[in-house]
C-alpha cells in the first residue's frame, strides 16, 4: 500500500513539475477609425480614400475625354486592356501593344491596318490621374475639389508640351470603388480648354488587336 | 536759281512739245506721252494733236500692248458674258474680264478692250456677235455675216487674220481628260438622218416630238447657242433611248441608227456639237471677229468700205500686230471735244496704228463701245479711256492680254481607246511628318492631289500637308504618259480632319500616358 502511495505521489510530483506559468496575452486596442494591421494601428481609409489605391491599380478600363475650347469640342476614348490599349478619335482608331520595352503601333491604312515598332517616351513627369492622393482634395458643397496648392503637381503632366500652362478647378467625381469622373481646365496662353474625363467598364474593356 | 528756272522751263518746254512725229499722211503732235507696264503690258497715253489730210484734231490715244509670241505666259484671250442658254447677253469689258478668271483659273488678266461689233436687239439674240468668236477652241459663234474676218490666237502665241470658212456641223467627243476621242460628222440640225451612218442632232429650239426608233443620245447642254440658222452645243451625256421623244429646254439630242451602241460617249466624256472651222482657224484657242482690215503690210488701207462710218470721227477701237509679234491694242476717245476728244475716223485710226508699228490691223466696234481696262494694284480694273457714253458700255465680247500660260490641250487619243488606265492610288494615311502618304501606282509618272477641289501636283507617292484645321476631303489621282497608259480616276474620298496645333498636342500627350498605362 505504502509502495502504491509513493508511486502515485512520484507522479503528481512529476506532472505538477513539467507545468510552466502561462503568457498573460497583450490585449491592443485601437482607436476609433482605426484597424489594426500587423499589430499596429493603422487609420482606417475612408471610402473616398480607398477609390484612389483601387485606380491607381487599374489595368482594364475604359476613358472617355472630352476637351472643349470655347464651341469646339473633341472627343476621344481611350481603352486599357492589360498590355493593350486603343485610342480612338474622329471614327479613327489607333492601336497599341506592350513588346517588352518596344511598342506596336497599329495605324489605319486605307481600309485596313499596319503595324510599326516604337519606343517608349521616357517621361517621369506626373503620372496624371493615377497619382492623385486623397490629401490633395477638399470638399465644397459636397464636392470634391483639388485644393489650389496642388494645381501645380496635375499641372506637371502638361509642361513637357505646354510650358507654362496651369491647371485649375479640378473636380472629382468618385463612384463605389473606383473614380467616375474628373473634370478640370488647362490654360495655354490664355486659352482655356475644359477636359471631362469619364472612366467606366473598369474590369470589363476588351481590346482587340486589327489583324495586319 | 535762274539757272534752275532755266532748267525747268526747259524741261517743259520738252515735255509740252514733242514732235512732231511724222507717219506717210498723218503728223502727231504730242503734248503729253506717258507709258506704265503691269506684268508686262505696256500701256502708254498720248494726248496731243493729230493733223491728217488737211485736218488737225485733239486726241487722247491708248494704247496697251505685250508681246505675246515672246513670252509663254503672256496670251491673248476672249471673254464674255453670255447666258448659257436661251440668249446672248452682255457685259462691261470688266464683267468680261471676270468671266475670263472665272472660267480658267490659269489666266489673270491684265487689261484688255471691248470686242466685236452685236446685235442690239431687243430679242433673245441681244449681244449677239457679228463675226465668229472662238472660246477656248469651241466655235460659239460662226458669224452672223459669213465675210466677217477674224482675229486668232494659238496656243504658240502666232496670231491668225482673216476670214475663216465652215464646213458643216461635227460632234466632237472628248474624254475626261479633255483629249479628243473621236470627231463625227453631223449631216444636219434638227431632222432626222437620211441614210444609216448618219448622224443628226436635234436642239431643243425643235419642238416636235422626234418620231423614230433611232438611237437617240440625249445630252445635258452646259451651253447652247443658237439663232435658227447657226447652232452650237456643249454638254455631258444624260441618258439613251430609241423611243419618240421631244428635246427638252437646255438639251440636245444626237441621233443615229445605232449611235453609240460602242459607247463612243459615256458619262464621263464631254461632247461639243459646232460648225467646223479652216482656212487656218482650225487650231486656234480663242479668237473674236473684227471688222475692216485698216492697215495691211504695214501700209494703212486706203480705201475702206465697210466699218461704221468710216469717214467721220468716233471714238475707235482697234487690234493690231507688230512685225515681231507683238498684239497691241488701241482706243481713241471721242464725242467729246471740250475734253478734247474729237475721235478719228477709220483712216486716221490706221495711221494710228502704223505710228504704233502695226503690219497688221483691224477695226473693231467703236463709239460708245469703246473701252480698254488696266488693272490696278488692288486687284481692281481702271477704266482707262472715257468712254463717251459717260459710262462703261455692256457689249457683247472683249479681247484681254492675260498672264498664265495655256494648259496644254491633250493629244486626241483616237477611239476605241486602247490605253491601259492606272489604278487608282490606295491606302492613304498621314505619316508623323505630317505627310500625305499612299501607295504607289505602278507605270504612273507622277500624282495629282485634290484638297476640298484645289488640285496639287505631287512628285511621288507623299505629298506635303501644310493646312489649316479644318476638315479637309484628298482624293489623288495618278498621272500617266498618256500613250501607253492613261491617267487613273481619283481615289476614293479621304477625309482629314485637322485640329487646332495645342489640341494636337494634348492628344499626342495622352497617348503617351496610354503608352505608359500598358502591363506586360
Amino acid at each position: 500500500m505504502k509502495k502504491i502511495a509513493f508511486y502515485m505521489l512520484f507522479i503528481a510530483l512529476f506532472v505538477l513539475g513539467s507545468c510552466q506559468q502561462e503568457e498573460v496575452p497583450t490585449v491592443i486596442n485601437c482607436g476609433d477609425g482605426e484597424i489594426l494591421v500587423d499589430d499596429v494601428c493603422i487609420k482606417e481609409k475612408s471610402d473616398f480614400e480607398k477609390t484612389f489605391d483601387a485606380t491607381d491599380l487599374m489595368t482594364n478600363y475604359t476613358l472617355t475625354i472630352s476637351i472643349q475650347q470655347s464651341a469646339d469640342l473633341y472627343e476621344m476614348t481611350m481603352m486599357v486592356d492589360g498590355s493593350k490599349s486603343s485610342f480612338e478619335m474622329d471614327d479613327q482608331t489607333e492601336f497599341f501593344e506592350k513588346q517588352g520595352s518596344m511598342i506596336d503601333r497599329y495605324y489605319p491604312v486605307g481600309e485596313g491596318y499596319r503595324k510599326e515598332s516604337i519606343t517608349q517616351t521616357e517621361n517621369d513627369s506626373f503620372h496624371f490621374f493615377k497619382d492623385l492622393e486623397a490629401s490633395w482634395f477638399q470638399t465644397v458643397s459636397g464636392k470634391y475639389f483639388l485644393k489650389t496648392d496642388y494645381n501645380d503637381e496635375v499641372a506637371d503632366f502638361f509642361q513637357g508640351e505646354f510650358p507654362g500652362s496651369t491647371v485649375s478647378n479640378l473636380e472629382l467625381i468618385v463612384g463605389d470603388t473606383y473614380f467616375e469622373q474628373i473634370i478640370f481646365d488647362v490654360t495655354v496662353d490664355s486659352v482655356m480648354y475644359r477636359f471631362t474625363m469619364t472612366l467606366s467598364a473598369v474590369g470589363t474593356t476588351t481590346v482587340t488587336l486589327p489583324t495586319v | 536759281m535762274k539757272k534752275l528756272w532755266s532748267l525747268l522751263i526747259l524741261l517743259i518746254t520738252i515735255f509740252m512739245f514733242v514732235g512732231p512725229s511724222v507717219n506717210a499722211e498723218m503728223r502727231l503732235f504730242i503734248t503729253t506721252k506717258e507709258t506704265e507696264f503691269v506684268e508686262g503690258v505696256r500701256h502708254t497715253e498720248i494726248v496731243g494733236q493729230l493733223e491728217y489730210d488737211g485736218v488737225t484734231s485733239n486726241q487722247v490715244i491708248n494704247y496697251l500692248g505685250a508681246n505675246v509670241s515672246q513670252f509663254a505666259d503672256l496670251n491673248v484671250v476672249v471673254g464674255d458674258s453670255y447666258k448659257p442658254h436661251d440668249s446672248w447677253g452682255r457685259g462691261t469689258i470688266i464683267a468680261h474680264a471676270d468671266d475670263i478668271e472665272e472660267r480658267y483659273p490659269n489666266y489673270d488678266v491684265i487689261g484688255g478692250v471691248n470686242g466685236d461689233f452685236y446685235n442690239t436687239s431687243i430679242t433673245n439674240l441681244n449681244g449677239q456677235p457679228q463675226g465668229g468668236y472662238i472660246r477656248n477652241f469651241e466655235n460659239i459663234a460662226t458669224g452672223v455675216v459669213s465675210t466677217r474676218p477674224l482675229a486668232g490666237f494659238k496656243d504658240d502665241g502666232t496670231a491668225v487674220f482673216g476670214v475663216p470658212c465652215y464646213s458643216g456641223y461635227q460632234l466632237l467627243v472628248y474624254d475626261e481628260d479633255g483629249a479628243l476621242k473621236k470627231e463625227v460628222a453631223v449631216e444636219r440640225i434638227n431632222d432626222l438622218p437620211t441614210a444609216n451612218d448618219k448622224v443628226t442632232v436635234y436642239f431643243d429650239n425643235y419642238d416636235m416630238p422626234i418620231s423614230s426608233t433611232h438611237n437617240k443620245v440625249v445630252v445635258d447642254a452646259k451651253e447652247t447657242k443658237m439663232d435658227g440658222v447657226r447652232y452650237f452645243g456643249s454638254g455631258v451625256l444624260l441618258s439613251e433611248n430609241t423611243i419618240e421623244m421631244t428635246v427638252q429646254d437646255h438639251q440636245f439630242v444626237i441621233v443615229g441608227t445605232g449611235f453609240n451602241d460602242d459607247d463612243l460617249i459615256t458619262s464621263l466624256d464631254y461632247v461639243v456639237v459646232q460648225r467646223k472651222i479652216g482656212c487656218g482657224f482650225e487650231d486656234v484657242r480663242f479668237a473674236v471677229g473684227v471688222y475692216d482690215e485698216i492697215v495691211k503690210d504695214g501700209v494703212p488701207v486706203t480705201y475702206l468700205e465697210r466699218g461704221l462710218d468710216p469717214s467721220f470721227k468716233h471714238p475707235r477701237t482697234a487690234i493690231g500686230q507688230k512685225a515681231d509679234g507683238t498684239i497691241f491694242f488701241v482706243v481713241v476717245d471721242g464725242r467729246n471735244k471740250p475734253l478734247g476728244m474729237d475721235g478719228v475716223n477709220l483712216y486716221e485710226l490706221a495711221q494710228i496704228m502704223v505710228y504704233f508699228e502695226a503690219v497688221r490691223a483691224y477695226n473693231m466696234d467703236g463709239g460708245g463701245s469703246s473701252t480698254m481696262s488696266l488693272k490696278n494694284e488692288e486687284g481692281s480694273y481702271d477704266i482707262l479711256n472715257t468712254p463717251s457714253d459717260n459710262t462703261v458700255r455692256s457689249v457683247s465680247n472683249g479681247v484681254f492680254i492675260v498672264k498664265g500660260e495655256h494648259i496644254p490641250r491633250p493629244a486626241p487619243v483616237g477611239f476605241p481607246d486602247m490605253r491601259i488606265r492606272l489604278d487608282k492610288p490606295a491606302n492613304f494615311f498621314v505619316d508623323s511628318n505630317g505627310d500625305l502618304r499612299f501607295d504607289p501606282v505602278n507605270n504612273s509618272l507622277s500624282y495629282m492631289v485634290s484638297i476640298n477641289g484645289t488640285l496639287y501636283a505631287s512628285d511621288d507617292d507623299s505629298f506635303d500637308l501644310d493646312l489649316q484645321a479644318g476638315e479637309y476631303v484628298i482624293r489623288v489621282r495618278a498621272l500617266a504618259d498618256q500613250i501607253n497608259y492613261k491617267h487613273s480616276d481619283f481615289s476614293e474620298d479621304f477625309i482629314l480632319i485637322i485640329h487646332p496645333d495645342d489640341v494636337n498636342r494634348f492628344i499626342n500627350l495622352l497617348k503617351e500616358f496610354l503608352k505608359r498605362e500598358m502591363t506586360e
